[in-house]
């Protein structure tokens, strides 16, 4: 992708995450949001992650932007005190350990774009040149999705049951103790 | 100075979103506030492992005649599986995460998180609890079939 592009799509990323963290109406906040959400997916597009890109549009900007805009009306729209200076304070001691443990991190990591990296030598050919003549799908990551890796699927419908359960247990539990 | 910038921009970003997400978590008294920081945190995380799979001169993991099967002419599909899965995980878990909102404003009538610590620990001092006490009566008569009606959703 063009560098400058990047650039710009990953500043007004920041700008959207800090002020939809910064607005004190929770319907604008989410509305930020889902704004936010749609940007990253253009720069998953960007860097040719068709299929992330699209799954992060419907699920992260809408279904997300849904829950979220169906708990609000819900309960109560507004943040009162956003946060407090005794608070704000106390957290910059975590921010800037995590910060320094992370650049620290970040020095051993490739540089953007390098096809030697590591990452790219393991089982990421492997998968690239045989998919076509295992599976017949042209489109790899469908073939990674529904074959090689099918059981991490298996997992993930496991996990979405799971969490469907627990959020209508969590809803349920109130009418429970209204009849009793 | 600019080619190390080119080279490794997407880290100093991705950083950055990292420490807004972290600071809303952390930092913001709403319950609402902090599970949008949460969401901003995990996004952070996908585009690393997003910009990570990038190869240079590469085109997206759908095999094409014109380029055979050549893995350096296309990017890692293994981290987009990845972050497919925690995509969808990660709305589960945001759902959850709402789910517990609404209860715990049917419960105690506010999502601001020191006030519900108030209430918890009984303390005299429980915030401003004029309207909060009025709020919940109003939430269990109405909330209700709004509970349901998200659950069907």
């Amino acid at each position: 992708m063009i560098l400058e592009v990047d650039v710009l799509l990953f500043v007004i990323v920041i700008v959207t995450a800090v002020l939809a963290l910064k607005v004190r109406d929770l319907l604008a906040a989410v509305a930020l949001l889902a704004a936010y959400s749609l940007l990253v997916a253009l720069i998953f597009a960007g860097a040719v992650a068709v299929d992330v890109a699209l799954v992060e549009a419907v699920l992260g900007a809408g279904v997300t932007g849904v829950l979220f805009i169906a708990a609000i009306l819900t309960t109560s729209r507004r943040a009162d005190v956003l946060d407090s200076s005794r608070r704000r304070w106390s957290t910059l001691p975590v921010l800037a350990a995590f910060l320094a443990l992370m650049l620290y991190a970040s020095t051993g990591l490739p540089d953007k774009g390098d096809p030697l990296a590591p990452a790219h030598q393991g089982v990421g050919p492997v998968y690239l040149e045989q998919s076509l003549e295992d599976t017949e799908t042209p489109n790899v990551v469908t073939a990674l999705l529904a074959d090689y890796r099918s059981q991490d699927t298996l997992g993930e419908t496991l996990v979405i049951v799971t969490a469907a359960l627990g959020a209508a247990l969590v809803l349920r539990a109130r009418e429970q103790e209204e009849l009793g | 100075m600019a080619e190390f910038f080119a080279d490794r921009y997407v880290y100093f970003f991705v950083l950055a979103l990292l420490s807004i997400g972290l600071y809303g978590m952390f930092a913001m008294r709403n319950l609402a506030k902090k599970l949008v920081g949460m969401t901003i945190f995990t996004t952070a995380i996908y585009l690393f492992f997003i910009e990570g799979s990038v190869k240079d001169d590469a085109t997206a993991p759908i095999i094409t005649p014109a380029y055979g099967v050549d893995a350096t002419r296309y990017v890692d599909p293994l981290p987009h599986l990845l972050i497919l899965t925690a995509i969808v995980v990660g709305v589960g878990i945001v759902g959850v995460g709402l789910a517990l909102l609404v209860r715990i404003y049917q419960a105690h009538g506010t999502l601001e998180e020191n006030e519900v610590v108030a209430r918890l620990s009984g303390s005299p001092r429980a915030g401003r609890r004029g309207h909060a006490l009025d709020e919940p009566a109003q939430a269990s008569s109405g909330g209700g079939d709004d509970g349901d009606g998200e659950d069907g959703a």
